[in-house]
């Protein structure tokens, strides 16, 4: 494995980084100030490709590679999460769209997806289902053509934005992945406001009350919704949080180093105190072992290695485990600035904290990885 | 539960299609991959879901593994648990998918 940068991951990554400076920075204390993003922030999302960025260039996506693909999000992670899950729970739906839809499901839905024309949101989570996703609650009754659903889902990030949905309900008790259209008779978006971190993710909780849905919307078999489907959606979006939560720890640490070297406490700047150093330090290391674990789980998908599933959930289990301990870090070397909105590092903290819950909770990455490590991947 | 040759979603019986070494080889490397998951050892038509022997997310390693070692697609209509679920039923599955792409 290598971790030089091609000079193509190169451009991505300088691009993401001018783009999330000139575009998205800007805004980043208003999203989560006012608890949405702007059309304008969405618009420019939108026209620089960043919406179907790792989606196959054959349906107009950027085919961008795993290790680019990360870079960017960890750029725009670094810059404000919520920005940065708007990237992940569209790319992780509309790619597992792209392998595991029918043709002419992705005739249909990916040029559209692809452009960011339309956007896409992942619907799984329940009032009463969380970690146990198997015990959705949420029903697909068969009718005439088709099927019809009933149940409600929440927390669903950017639901008030998108124009799709990819729901998850029981069909004869057995998980089944749908896909939904926003305009079908008898669904119901309604926002969610007031939530601790990335506040401007448009949240929405969605009411399906005998929600019609043809058959030809059904992806992947009957009974296959989680097993198949779920996961891939979860899996890609893992590698979209580990990159993003590395982007939270290298904005704690560049906010940190900044006031480090100008805040004055007595005779001397932070940066001279020995324990702000120490700091630092652990910052830097968690930062890069983020980082690394990230560049193997890219560099593992890449190649299409079985381990990459595990890697991955491994990268995430780290990485925002790390966020949370760099912004709790960063708030306290603010000392009381860092509890303000003068500074952005309460916010990282928010966002960070959301990490580990997101795409799997951490107690739920520390059962499979430890079923991982029975398998003895230490060995490879 | 071994998938039948009216389940084959290749549409042919593996043992006119490949040699009965080829066979073996898949089913040798299969059980290898299954019981690194499943130290405690498997029978070949256990079903490791089921029985709990490995959690949903082996069955996403399960497919880069017939994909990688066997350099072949897995489809997305086959992407159906009961081609995954014991050593037996994959050892059909990728002999199937071998007997076709010999053809």
């Amino acid at each position: 494995m290598t971790i030089r940068l091609t000079a193509t991951q190169l451009d991505h990554r300088n691009r993401a980084r001018q783009f999330a400076a000139e575009y998205i920075a800007p805004h980043a204390q208003r999203i989560d100030e006012a608890q949405t993003t702007p059309a304008s922030v969405l618009a420019s999302v939108r026209a620089n490709g960043y919406l179907g960025a790792a989606l196959p260039a054959g349906w107009g996506g950027g085919g961008m590679d795993p290790v680019s693909y990360g870079l960017v999000t960890e750029e725009i992670g670094k810059t404000c999460s919520s920005v940065r899950s708007l990237m992940t729970v569209h790319n992780m739906s509309a790619q597992t769209l792209a392998k595991l839809g029918t043709s002419d499901q992705r005739e249909r839905w990916l040029p559209e997806l692809s452009t960011g024309e339309k956007l896409i949101a992942f619907a799984l989570t329940e009032p009463n289902v969380g970690s146990a996703a198997d015990a959705i609650e949420t029903e697909a009754v068969p009718c005439n053509g088709g099927y019809r659903l009933k149940g409600t889902k929440r927390w669903i990030t950017y639901g008030l934005a998108a124009d799709l949905f990819l729901v998850f309900a029981q069909c004869d008790c057995k998980p089944t992945a749908f896909v939904v259209e926003r305009c079908a008779d008898g669904l119901t978006v309604t926002p969610i406001e007031n939530v601790f971190g990335t506040r401007g993710s448009m949240l929405a909780e969605l009411r399906f009350d005998n929600v019609e849905v043809p058959t030809s919307h059904t992806l992947g078999a009957i009974g296959m919704g989680m097993t198949f489907v779920a996961n891939t959606a979860l899996d890609h979006g893992r590698f979209s949080v580990a990159w993003g939560s590395t982007g939270i720890i290298q904005a704690c640490l560049d906010a940190c180093v900044m006031y480090a070297e100008h805040r004055w406490q007595g005779d001397r700047k932070l940066k001279d105190y020995q324990l702000i150093r120490r700091q630092l330090t652990d910052m830097l290391v968690a930062h890069t072992t983020a980082r690394a674990l990230c560049y193997r789980s890219a560099c593992l998908r890449a190649g299409g290695d079985p381990r990459a599933v595990m890697e991955t959930s491994m990268a995430k289990y780290y990485a925002s485990g790390a966020a949370i301990n760099a912004a709790t870090t960063a708030v306290h070397l603010h000392g009381a600035n860092g509890c303000s909105s003068d500074y952005p590092v309460s916010r990282y903290l928010r966002d960070a904290t959301v990490m580990g819950i997101i795409e799997g909770t951490d107690e739920i990455h520390q059962v499979s990885l430890a079923n991982y490590a029975f398998q003895r991947p230490y060995l490879d | 539960m071994p998938v039948s040759a009216a389940e084959n979603p290749a549409g042919a019986s593996s043992s006119t299609l490949t040699d009965r070494y080829q066979a073996t080889e898949v089913r040798r490397s299969i059980r290898q991959f299954i019981e690194r998951a499943a130290p405690q050892g498997v029978r070949d038509d256990d079903d490791i879901f089921e029985l709990n022997v490995v959690d949903s997310l082996f069955a996403m390693q399960l497919v880069l593994f017939v994909e990688d070692a066997f350099s072949m697609q897995v489809e997305q209509h086959e992407l159906d648990i009961k081609y995954f679920s014991s050593i037996d039923a994959l050892t059909s599955f990728v002999l199937s998918k071998l007997s076709v792409a010999d053809r």
